[in-house]
């Protein structure tokens, strides 16, 4: 008697899963295991026709110019943001938890950029640095007109500037992330550093650094996965140019699979952007976790 | 003493400055929205008269109410399932001591690592082959699935803080599954709840992509593409963008400034996990 009753609990348990679970894996699961399928042949997205070629299209990856590029290019922008753009937001939180007669202010206007869409911040930033823009027209006010460029429109400034705009938008996001960390660590730990003689820096590397390591390995991670993805951002703003210069991962797919009808092809490059997202976030995980503090 | 109140003055006026990196892109918005078309291509000049004829542009150009009602309706209809599956699921994963459950709450984490453009080639034909394109109904089962790693991610570890005597005394009196998660679990859960829509909303809101994919007809069209629609290969409209813009910001905006503890507290539960 016992025994059914515990069964049939279960069985409503799984009952329950399923709704979510059917969509899961009707919107995430199918998709991507038919990418691996498509991935052998050379559809090309409308024909009736499918054939397979075994690892042709993976083979011919390594040559195209047009993927080396997006590759290279979505490589530093994951490592920019996991490094760069991480560092600043922990700069902008230890700045922020200190007694500031505005912090509530500080902490909301920063923030607030993140809850634009692409299809604002592409505007604004596409308008300042444009060549006619605020931006040049403030440095030529300060007598640096010689400076003055297309920001985006150059091959050498248009990747770091796709960089800093995605900053803009993310650095605050970030920082009130850390600053929520910061003001978890009890101030005993910095009283007893205290009396020890501990310096400021030495309390940082000490005690603030070692505490903060979850929040550390969350936006570490948050970072370079999300650097990896970038897509709307040079998709809306720069069209992956000028030339290949803005290309990322996520542009070329796009290129590749709907406008230039290489369904196939641009599936093998889906596949292996996956088995790379996921061997860096399996790593990327382990190795920050296991320099957590344990409490 | 002297020293450090120096120091701290100089930090809150450097912080001050550094706020105006925001601040002055956002204003920027504002001023050029109501600039007449020669004065935006004068970035220092003022707005000289309230300039009226970008937001008629937009009127006239797409159906604003419609386009807005959209955006609105997918945002809506997107988080309600969205909750209530996630919620369904979480109780059940959070609850019942099985490996196969263990499997499932796995299944569903490890959509964090498969990214949108992985799947987005298969996607697209798998909505057109269940003829929802050009359905905002696509839109909406597109963001539950995207969202659900997420949000099952929060309510499972929230479920697991609650007390199991709780549900345990109801289900031995003989109170159905689905009633004792209604009507006894469900409520406890507000903070989850809320952590999840505050979250997803503005990701909802902001989508560009999945209208972009699967929508084509104009009376169809989210926000996101009004905008788009205005943007050219090499020469954009921004009068109208800027104009158009003002009211995709406003919504977003006022629900933070009016729910900030929230989405501070919702992002730091949503890093705990991991």
């Amino acid at each position: 008697m016992k025994m059914s009753l515990e069964r049939k609990t279960m069985l409503g348990y799984f009952l329950l899963t399923l709704p979510a679970l059917f969509v899961f894996l009707m919107i995430v699961y199918y998709p991507f295991i038919n990418s691996i399928f498509y991935s052998f042949t050379d559809w090309s997205g409308i024909s009736l026709h499918k054939n397979f070629v075994g690892l042709e299209n993976y083979a011919a990856l390594p040559d195209d110019k047009l993927i080396k590029a997006g590759i290279w290019n979505t490589i530093l922008i994951g490592l920019y943001a996991a490094i760069i753009q991480n560092v600043l937001s922990l700069a902008l939180a230890l700045a922020l938890d200190s007694k500031l007669r505005l912090q509530g202010y500080y902490k909301a206007v920063f923030y607030i950029p993140c809850l634009f869409s692409i299809l604002i911040i592409s505007p604004i930033f596409g308008n300042i640095f444009q060549y006619s823009g605020l931006f040049n027209a403030l440095i030529s006010q300060i007598g640096f007109s010689h400076l003055a460029e297309d920001w985006f429109g150059t091959i050498r400034t248009a990747l770091p500037m796709l960089m800093l705009t995605n900053s803009w938008q993310w650095v605050g996001f970030g920082s009130v992330i850390y600053l929520a960390g910061l003001q978890s660590i009890p101030p005993d730990y910095y009283e007893a550093g205290h009396i020890d003689g501990a310096t400021k820096l030495q309390a940082f590397f000490k005690i603030t650094f070692p505490m903060l390591m979850p929040s550390v390995t969350i936006l570490t991670f948050l970072n370079l996965v999300n650097g990896l993805k970038t897509f709307e951002l040079p998709f809306v703003l720069t069209n992956g140019g000028p030339g290949y210069a803005t290309e990322t991962v996520g542009t070329v797919i796009y290129e590749l699979g709907f406008r230039q009808g290489k369904m196939g092809y641009a599936s093998a490059i889906s596949v292996v952007f996956f088995s790379v997202i996921a061997v860096v976030s399996i790593l990327q995980l382990k190795l920050t976790r296991s320099r957590e503090v344990e409490l | 003493m002297e020293k450090e109140k120096r120091g701290s003055i100089l930090l809150e006026i450097v912080i001050l400055l550094l706020s105006l990196l925001v601040v002055v892109p956002i204003g920027y918005i504002f001023l050029s929205s109501i600039k007449t078309p020669a004065q935006i291509h004068v970035p220092l000049a003022m707005p000289t008269e309230f300039f009226t004829g970008n937001f008629e542009t937009v009127l006239r150009r797409v159906n604003l109410p419609r386009i807005y009602f959209n955006s609105v309706l997918v945002a809506v209809v997107s988080i309600f399932f969205l909750i209530a599956l996630s919620s369904l699921a979480s109780y059940s994963l959070a609850r019942a001591k099985n490996k196969m459950f263990t499997v499932i709450y796995i299944i569903f984490l490890s959509g964090f690592m498969i990214p949108f453009q992985s799947g987005m080639l298969p996607l697209f034909t798998l909505i057109r082959s269940l003829g929802l394109m050009n359905k905002l109904g696509a839109l909406n089962v597109v963001q539950i699935g995207t969202f659900l790693s997420f949000a099952i991610l929060i309510y499972t570890g929230f479920i697991k803080s609650v007390p199991r005597e709780l549900d345990q005394a109801a289900l031995i009196d003989g109170c159905g599954l689905i009633r004792t998660f209604v009507f006894i679990i469900f409520p406890l859960l507000k903070p989850a709840t809320v952590s999840v829509i505050v979250t997803t909303l503005v990701f909802i809101w902001n989508d560009f992509m999945n209208p972009l994919l699967f929508i084509t007809t104009t009376n169809k069209m989210t926000l996101t593409i009004g905008m788009y629609s205005f943007m050219g290969e090499h020469r954009s409209d921004y009068g109208p963008i800027f104009a158009l813009a003002i009211f995709a910001i406003i919504p977003p905006v006022i629900l933070f400034l009016s729910l900030q503890r929230y989405f501070y507290k919702g992002m730091v539960a949503g890093s705990v996990k991991g």
